[in-house]
Order: structure tokens, then C-alpha cells, then sequence
């Protein structure tokens, strides 16, 4: 018998022990778990984004008259229609503040 | 005890705790063969172990139930390995070269891994599964995607360097 004979003989006898083979069985576990939600969520996201998607091009004739609507609406606007929004949002704000910070409501 | 498939099919059907079972059974074949594999790096091992359970509870459904799980495992960790050991598979770190050449004493524990010291990773997996764990060099072709004639090949010229 050769020197590497024995040396590989003396290696199939031994055997190797994990050091926690219960710590290591469940957290082998969780990692699987945790993998397999991810991949499970990453699906479930797949499928919601090519089912809005679907949506989105079978609504999209119907919204073109409501976008184009809306686009007519705001090219008559000027600049005092802007600014009188923006006071009346400004004052319905600090009125706000106002009416919370004194704890009326 | 339940067969190895049995616990397959019932991962596929029940989620993964029955696939507790498979790991309890194969965790110290694994982190055996992964300190053979990495020359007695104990966390190298657990590491390698664990992402070869996680891999094949991930491609679980491929497993092909008339074939032994061991063996699919087996290979799933070779990958793993070389997935691991990627940038030095197939060639000896210049560290390790250089090294002077140590007469392996054979009583001693360590003598298997200062034995396939000047070998590559691949190499050394070739010498570990032919010597070690017995297979045939077919068997070690299938785990490894090689073809057989390059697996004998590469299997002897790694014979002729630790001679």
C-alpha cells in the first residue's frame, strides 16, 4: 500500500460534523423561507405591473377625451386665475393651522 | 424513514418544512465534502452547504425523482464551489505554488488536504470524488459538465502532479 493509499484510505474513514447541526437545519430553513418569499413577491409584482399595464392600454382610448378635456380647460387659464388659486389654497392652509394649533378640533 | 423522494414530493406539495428533513440528513455529507473540497475551511464548508440546500430547494421541481437526490446534490455543491472558488478554478494561486512542497505524514489529520495542496480547485475535486468518494469517472463527468475523456484527462495530470 502506498503513502497516498493510506492517506486516502485514513480520509474515508473519517467523517466530518457540521458543528450545530440543529442551529444549522433551521437557519438553512429561514434562508429558504426568506428566499422563497422573495421569489414569490418578485412574481405576485410581475403580475400586478403587466396586469396594470393591460389596464392602462385597454382605458387609455376612454381617458384620451378626459385628458384632452382637462388639457382644454387649463389653456384658458391665466395668470390671475393661478395666482387667485394659490391665495384661496394658502389661506385654506393657514386656516387650518390656525384651527389646529388652537385645538378647536 | 422516509425515502428521499417521498420528502421531495412532500416539499413540492407542503412547503418547505418537510424539506427540514432532507437537510438534516445531508448537512454533514455536505460540510464533509466541502472541507475536503476547500482543505479543511470549516466556514467556507458551512457556507458552501447551505447556498447547495438553498440552490436545490430553489430548482427542487427540476429534480428528476427516479434519479438519487445525494448524487443531484452532490452536484448542485460542486457548482456552488465553483461559483465560489470562480476567479482560481482552474489554476493554482501563485501563493500556493510557491510554497515548499511538504512530505504529507499520513497519521496526521491534515494529511489529505496538505496531500492535494499543489492542485486547483477543480482538480482537487476530481481527486476527492474519484478517490475519496468512490465514483466512477462518468459519474464524475455528469457532476462536473465535463466530457468523459477531458475528465480522464484532467483527472491523471492531476495524479501526475502529486506523485
Amino acid at each position: 500500500m502506498t503513502e497516498f493509499d493510506q492517506i486516502i484510505a485514513h480520509e474515508r474513514a473519517k467523517t466530518y460534523k457540521q458543528r450545530e447541526l440543529e442551529v444549522f437545519t433551521y437557519y438553512t430553513l429561514i434562508l429558504i423561507a426568506e428566499a422563497s418569499a422573495t421569489s414569490r413577491l418578485k412574481r405576485r409584482l410581475g403580475l400586478i405591473f403587466v396586469g396594470l399595464a393591460l389596464i392602462l392600454l385597454v382605458l387609455l382610448p376612454l381617458l384620451e377625451g378626459v385628458v384632452r378635456a382637462v388639457a382644454a380647460y387649463w389653456a384658458g387659464v391665466g395668470v390671475y386665475e393661478i395666482g387667485t388659486l394659490a391665495l384661496l389654497s394658502y389661506a385654506l392652509a393657514g386656516l387650518s393651522v390656525f384651527v389646529i394649533s388652537r385645538r378647536w378640533i | 424513514m422516509e425515502s428521499d423522494s417521498a420528502l421531495v414530493k412532500q416539499t413540492l406539495r407542503g412547503g418547505h418544512h418537510h424539506y427540514g428533513v432532507l437537510v438534516h440528513r445531508y448537512a454533514d455529507y455536505l460540510f464533509g465534502l466541502g472541507m475536503r473540497l476547500t482543505r479543511g475551511d470549516r466556514a467556507l464548508s458551512e457556507d458552501l452547504s447551505q447556498q447547495s440546500f438553498l440552490k436545490s430547494y430553489l430548482y427542487l421541481k427540476s429534480f428528476d425523482l427516479n434519479k438519487s437526490y445525494k448524487h443531484w446534490l452532490t452536484g448542485i455543491a460542486l457548482n456552488c464551489f465553483k461559483d465560489l472558488r470562480r476567479d482560481h478554478w482552474d489554476y493554482v494561486p501563485l501563493v500556493e505554488a510557491d510554497e515548499p512542497q511538504i512530505t504529507p505524514d499520513f497519521r496526521s489529520d491534515d494529511a489529505f488536504f496538505e496531500l492535494i495542496r499543489p492542485l486547483s480547485p477543480e482538480e482537487r475535486a476530481l481527486v476527492t470524488l474519484r478517490f475519496v468518494y468512490e465514483y466512477q469517472v462518468d459519474e464524475i463527468a455528469e457532476l462536473m459538465n465535463l466530457k468523459s475523456g477531458t475528465t480522464k484527462s484532467k483527472l491523471s495530470r492531476a495524479l501526475e502532479k502529486l506523485r
